[in-house]
């Protein structure tokens, strides 16, 4: 499996179209999701979504695969875009709940507070696995191999993913 | 963290997906209210993204994108090939220059793929490139050059498809090249490029629907490709615009 995965991204490296197709269909709707999440908008996120492929294309021959799995390094891509985009439209990439100074950047919520808001306030690591866990149908072991983390963390970030926004829906309500 | 609580919620979690009873029976009261609180926003979740989905239409558009730019040549390897060949790019323009007199330049401006001149003109496209350092003036350029290779495809022959789709991927290469130097630019000089920016890709789209019907089978499907990019650049810059928010009133030198 281990080899099949590293033959798989060398014939990547070698821009091999079959290898290419076979990472961004396993990977293109988890990082879809992910920006969706983050910024809103279906027509952003669709954009977004082109420039972390193109980004990636243009990346795969430094990337090594010891160091990091490949969809880890496509979260990473994601997360500097959605980043870059808050930047350059002249907004805050919104605080997650844990990385501020306080709980209380949470009071700031509009009215209508919606699951994809709260979700926004969660770590980016709290998202991937909620989106692999709930869009992806993945099991916390497939998880924890695709993110390059132990089960035990892929659990925890889970519960402290769902637990943070069941009590930042209670608040909505 | 309670990493016993953890396990339970994951067990309870793919107990739920598969149909088996999810809340353990040796829980306490507490710890059962607050699991099937946890369980009710996963469901909540699991709602929410699978709806949040990409389209197939993206989805398809976006892998021939990728793995018609994978048939080019990297970014670096192209910037080492434009390096290695720009001074012979030179002496290849300033030799025909010599020979056929300072018009030549002039004249291969004119020229179409497959004629005598053309390589003269691509050399010094990748000339006016190298030297034209400023982002607005590299930008203008590449707008300008995507504007030529239109006039090009419409010029060649109908046994020549593979060109033709070559050379509308080509167009995409340069309004994206375009594109990235605009977004780069300050806001005060965004503005106005983004405006020429839309109103390009939007005569780009009326060109392309037009000429569609009448190209070979070949360079209709990269026709249709050149179309959807011109269509998500064009919806892009819009939202870029609106970004920037409105114009800013110029100075009113009346004022007292």
């Amino acid at each position: 499996m281990e080899k099949e995965l590293q033959d798989l991204i060398r014939r990547a490296q070698r821009y091999d179209r079959e290898a290419l197709s076979e990472i961004y269909r396993a990977h293109v709707q988890a990082i879809y999701r992910y920006i969706y999440v983050r910024v809103g908008r279906p027509d952003v996120a669709e954009d977004l979504t082109s420039e972390v492929f193109l980004k990636a294309l243009e990346s795969i021959r430094t990337f090594d695969y010891r160091g990091i799995p490949v969809a880890a390094w496509l979260f990473r891509i994601a997360h500097d875009r959605v980043v870059d985009y808050f930047r350059k439209a002249g907004r805050e990439v919104p605080i997650a709940i844990g990385e501020g100074p306080s709980e209380d950047s949470s009071s700031d919520h509009p009215a209508g507070l919606t699951l994809r808001w709260a979700m926004e306030r969660l770590t980016s690591e709290q998202q991937q696995v909620l989106i692999l866990r709930f869009g992806e149908g993945r099991t916390s072991r497939e998880i924890a191999k695709i993110l390059g983390k132990t089960e035990g963390a892929v659990k925890a970030l889970q519960h402290r993913a769902l637990a943070t926004l069941r009590r930042l829906l209670e608040k909505s309500e | 963290m309670n990493t016993n609580f953890d396990s339970i919620l994951d067990e309870s979690l793919e107990g739920s997906a598969s149909g088996k009873e999810p809340v353990p029976k040796d829980l306490t009261s507490q710890e059962v209210k607050e699991l099937q609180g946890l369980l009710a926003t996963a469901q909540q979740v699991k709602g929410d993204l699978q709806k949040a989905a990409p389209s197939p239409q993206f989805v398809a558009w976006l892998e021939a994108r990728l793995l018609q730019r994978a048939q080019e040549p990297g970014e670096a390897d192209r910037l080492r090939t434009r390096m290695a060949l720009w001074p012979r790019a030179v002496l290849a323009s300033l030799t025909l220059v010599l020979v056929l007199g300072a018009g030549s330049v002039w004249a291969a401006q004119g020229s179409g793929p497959g004629e005598v001149l053309y390589p003269l003109k691509r050399s010094s496209e990748q000339v006016a490139l190298w030297v034209i350092r400023d982002p607005r003036g590299r930008a203008n350029l590449h707008l300008i050059f995507a504007d030529r290779r239109l006039g090009e495809v419409e010029r060649l022959k109908e046994n020549q498809d593979e060109l033709q789709a070559l050379i509308l991927q080509e167009v995409t290469e340069d309004t994206d090249q375009a594109w990235t130097l605009i977004s780069q630019l300050p806001p005060e000089n965004r503005r106005d490029f983004i405006l020429r920016f839309v109103q390009d890709r939007e005569r780009h789209q009326e060109f392309l629907r037009k000429i569609h019907d009448r190209l070979p089978p070949r360079a209709q499907q990269a026709v249709l490709r050149a179309l959807e990019s011109a269509r998500r650049d064009h919806d892009r810059a819009l939202r870029a615009l609106q970004e920037l928010g409105p114009p800013s009133d110029p100075p009113n030198n009346n004022k007292p």
